[in-house]
């Protein structure tokens, strides 16, 4: 333990004096300030898009009050009734921005609205920025990470085997083991203070609650077992008595193939073994559906009180025979694009499930969905919200449906009192249990890795 | 130079990083083009009978009031271009279906990114991707130490003796890089014209030799900065980690960076945000549904004025056809100054993201890339335009018909089945090649070969006075 000790104090005075060392701080340090930054940026901004979203939904509730109170009649009709929901910020969605700046974050429901146009014209965002994507942290940890990582382990001990001091430090009880170790360790403290120092900065930048500490705490781990995996891989090619250079390259070609080249053929192939089913078909086949539901429109009508007996727009106040005929054409629709939206979600899941196989070949893979899932601005969460969205629009369509189809009138009370989504997040307990695995892996290729490198340098 | 060029091609093919770096990039650009080619027949196949299905509803749906089909109306879906192989641009991140109702101008809809899992977004295989951000790699790859090494073993002088010159020894070295990843970048486009498929543009071959000339300076950009470093490094691991500091900084991390920035900088209105103003605009404007205001007093008054008579039942056309007609005219000059204002921020993003040319190539490039296989924001903005034209003239149709024979009827008005085989079809038009917008980038490009090359002169020359005794 003490020459180990030795060994790091002495790398340490070498580390001081080099300037890739102090370089590769640097960057790192701008890298993850950016990333930070950038990543609180994002989240602001959703965080104000939810409050305008609940700001109008308001402001919709009072002028629905002050129409009321002035005898508006169409004010006093059930079925036109409107309601805004919000997708809160994900709960890191500082971290990494994952696919939450593609997903919809926002309905309008109504007593006309089906599952297949629930989510509309939210796409206004610039297509060129959601197709480079965000500068944020998980992109600094992914892509950047590992090339600091190789910058500072490349020449482990291939410098001194190249100059043959290596056989000078063995006379000295200097173990080539022990001196790689020491100098990871070393290293791997340089590299991890900008990235604690990043993830602590999220935390304490909103209010820290335990959901929030456990979740940075778990995407550390994570970041850890990521980089932990490249001074493995560092350690094996130091083990491998490559010279400088061939090291080098060696680590460099890892990268290539392991961030960028399986990513790529992981993300293409599961395009195409799993394709979502084709959003012109779901236009199509809702268009359809409402021609057939127009047509057939008096029937439906009447198809729905005779299915609801306590209900007789005759005998009241009846809506307008165009607000009937909408509602229950909406419920034609949704019925008919019921399978197709379903099939949509289904082809998420099938990719998720395929890449949860694929991802075990890139590290890099793994580390993104895992930043990804504890962000929440995976896939998981999204999907959570258009199912939750999908009931509470089903829920408000035959609520006030039925109160329309029945002539029952409006009063403030119901206004006050009418339901807002409360989206209820995926559980940490869930998020954890999804995550767990990959890191255990991370931690474990990594453990091995270091395991079979220093069992090969102390052969050596 | 050019034995310099074939021995040096030997001695890479020897050391089996050519033949590595080749395979590579043909087997990437082999399996892009061939998955490309699988989604796009699907892609085509879907589009080509959504439309069928829905030019046949729209055509049997029967009697009905022209304003309810108005609202139904039409879709318009964005084909997919046969360039589009060449380089996806944003059309995976862009809407593809604009639904052309009545009273609103929809944002193009039916993203196929939201279809697919979020990887990473910096390794979709594609063409475009393997020669900006893979080729560059593989040329430093190949090239780090074309100088650095025989500096290293101290027979740069040995090679100087012989006659030889080091401007054009290093003219050999550039000249055997740059011809190996030319004739792959040419094999990789031929592989994908050879597949083929997608919808039709007239330009093809234009396109593609504009594509492949921006590709050819970004190459040539690339082997210049190599070979500088390679000159100017004392060892082959020097050049290398400048090389890679260099292709990490300018390729993958400059992108994202100046692409935040410009979305910190120019924020786009979130979809809500853009509703409520619109919105506003108006409530203030003119609805044909809305409540009987000032401005339906006096639109009515001026219609009474016109036809002379004294009361909208004696109008011998549908005033409620006048009013949705109207409501129309009030709400295009709405949506024209909001979509402007969005089209004026992506257009200063897109300024923000070219001002990243001051660092490298890549952003010069990407826009030359996509604007050339007409998969950039212009374009896309010109299929929204298209879209839009095309819901003016079904609105505009529905409402004429209305107004002149829904007289007395209004609302209750069913107009003959036939009248919906009139409407035409949308019909896109795939935009000629915008060589105007293309020539800042095909300069910055252009200035950024020169600004390499100056370099690698001044290096070599530089290195050549040092050689010398």
């Amino acid at each position: 333990m003490t020459r180990l000790r030795a060994v790091m104090w002495w790398d340490a005075r070498m580390l001081v004096r080099s300037r890739v060392a102090w370089t590769a701080l640097a960057v790192l340090t701008i890298a993850t300030g950016l990333a930070v930054c950038s990543g609180a940026q994002f989240r602001a901004r959703w965080s104000d898009e939810a409050t305008h979203e609940r700001r109008l939904e308001h402001e919709g509730r009072r002028e629905h009050l002050e129409l009321l109170a002035t005898k508006d009649p169409w004010a006093a009709m059930p079925l036109f009734i409107e309601t805004k929901l919000a997708l809160p910020p994900a709960p890191l969605a500082e971290l990494i921005v994952g696919r939450s700046d593609l997903d919809p974050r926002t309905a309008n429901v109504s007593a006309f609205s089906h599952r297949g146009a629930l989510f509309r014209d939210y796409q206004t965002a610039s297509p060129v920025a959601l197709a480079i994507g965000r500068f944020d942290l998980g992109f600094v940890v992914v892509y950047l990470l590992p090339l600091f990582v190789i910058a500072l382990g490349y020449g482990l001990l291939s410098n001194e085997r190249d100059r043959g001091l290596d056989r000078l430090l063995a006379v000295h009880d200097v173990s080539r083991w022990r001196l790689a170790l020491g100098r990871v360790m070393l290293r791997s403290v340089v590299l991890a203070a900008p990235l604690v120092a990043g993830i602590g900065t999220i935390l304490l930048a909103e209010e820290p609650t335990a959901d929030r500490a456990a979740r940075c705490t778990v995407a550390m781990l994570a970041i850890l077992g990521y980089t932990a995996f490249w001074w493995s891989l560092v350690f094996v090619v130091a083990s491998s008595r490559l010279r400088e250079g061939p090291s080098l390259l060696a680590l460099l070609v890892a990268w290539v193939v392991l961030v960028l080249i399986v990513p790529a053929i992981v993300g293409a192939i599961t395009k195409t073994t799993h394709p979502a089913p084709s959003r012109f078909a779901l236009i199509a086949a809702s268009r359809s559906a409402e021609v057939a539901a127009v047509t057939s429109a008096h029937e439906l009508i009447g198809g729905y009180i005779h299915d609801h007996p306590e209900l007789d727009p005759r005998a009241t106040s009846a809506p307008p025979a165009f607000a009937q005929r909408s509602f229950v054409v909406a419920r034609e629709i949704d019925k008919a694009v019921k399978p197709i939206v379903a099939e949509f979600d289904r082809a998420l899941e099938a990719q998720q499930t395929s890449v949860a196989r694929w991802q075990l070949v890139s590290p890099a893979l793994l580390v993104h969905r895992t930043l990804s899932t504890i962000a929440g601005t995976d896939e998981t969460r999204a999907l959570a919200f258009r199912a939750q969205a999908r009931v509470f629009a089903d829920d408000w369509r035959e609520t006030v449906g039925r109160l329309g189809m029945s002539g029952v009138t409006v009063d403030a009370a119901m206004v006050t009192s009418r339901p807002e989504l409360d989206f209820v997040e995926p559980t940490l307990g869930d998020t954890l249990s999804t995550v767990a695995i990959p890191i255990a892996l991370l931690w474990g290729l990594s453990i091995l890795a270091s395991f079979a490198a220093f069992h090969r340098l102390r052969r050596g | 130079m050019i034995a310099t060029a074939r021995l040096a091609w030997r001695q890479l093919w020897r050391d089996r990083r050519l033949p590595v770096a080749l395979t590579l990039l043909l087997a990437l650009a082999l399996v892009a083009i061939a998955l490309d080619q699988v989604r796009a027949t699907e892609a085509e196949r879907d589009r080509i009978a959504a439309d069928t299905l829905d030019r046949e509803t729209f055509r049997t749906q029967g009697a009905r009031n022209p304003h309810s089909v108005a609202h139904f109306s039409r879709f318009a879906f964005r084909p997919r271009l046969e360039t589009m192989t060449l380089d996806q641009g944003v059309s995976d991140h862009a809407g593809t279906a604009v639904w052309m109702e009545a009273h609103r101008q929809n944002p193009p809809n039916a993203r196929a990114a939201e279809d697919h899992l979020d990887l990473g977004r910096s390794s979709e295989l594609g063409l475009a991707w393997i020669w900006q951000v893979v080729a560059p790699l593989l040329l430093v790859g190949l090239g780090f130490d074309a100088i650095a090494r025989e500096r290293e073993r101290r027979t740069l002088p040995l090679v100087l003796v012989g006659g030889l010159s080091l401007p054009s020894f290093v003219a050999g070295k550039a000249l055997s890089l740059l011809a190996v990843f030319a004739v792959a970048l040419l094999g990789s486009v031929a592989m994908s014209s050879l597949v083929g498929g997608g919808y039709p543009v007239d330009d093809r071959v234009a396109r593609t030799a504009i594509w492949i000339g921006g590709y050819l300076g970004y190459l040539v950009v690339w082997t210049a900065i190599t070979l500088a470093a390679s000159v100017r490094a004392r060892t082959s691991r020097g050049a290398l980690v400048t090389l890679l500091g260099i292709w990490a900084l300018t390729v993958l991390a400059a992108p994202r960076i100046v692409a935040t920035l410009a979305d910190d900088q120019v924020p786009i209105p979130s979809s809500t945000e853009l509703s409520a103003a619109i919105e506003r605009d108006l409530k203030e404007g003119f609805d044909g549904h809305g409540p009987a205001d000032q401005r339906t007093k006096d639109f009515e008054a001026r219609i009474l004025a016109e036809y002379k008579v004294d009361a909208v039942a004696k109008l011998p056309v549908s005033f409620a056809g006048l009013k949705l007609e109207e409501g129309e005219r009030v709400g295009n000059l709405v949506f024209d100054k909001h979509h402007a204002w969005l089209a004026e921020r992506y257009a200063k993003q897109r300024s923000w993201r070219r001002g990243s040319s001051l660092f490298g190539p890549l952003a010069a490039l990407q826009h030359l890339s996509t604007a050339a296989a007409g998969t950039d924001v212009e374009q896309q903005l010109e299929f929204a335009r298209q879209a839009e034209h095309q819901r003016r003239d079904i609105v505009a149709r529905l409402n004429t018909d209305m107004i002149a024979h829904g007289t007395g009827k209004d609302f209750d008005y069913l107009a003959d089945p036939i009248l919906w085989t009139r409407i035409p079809a949308f019909q896109y038009s795939a935009p000629s090649l915008d060589r105007a917008g293309m020539r800042i980038d095909l300069a910055l490009l252009a200035v950024w070969v020169v600004i390499a090359s100056l370099l690698l002169g001044w290096t070599v020359r530089r290195a050549a006075k040092e050689l010398v005794p």
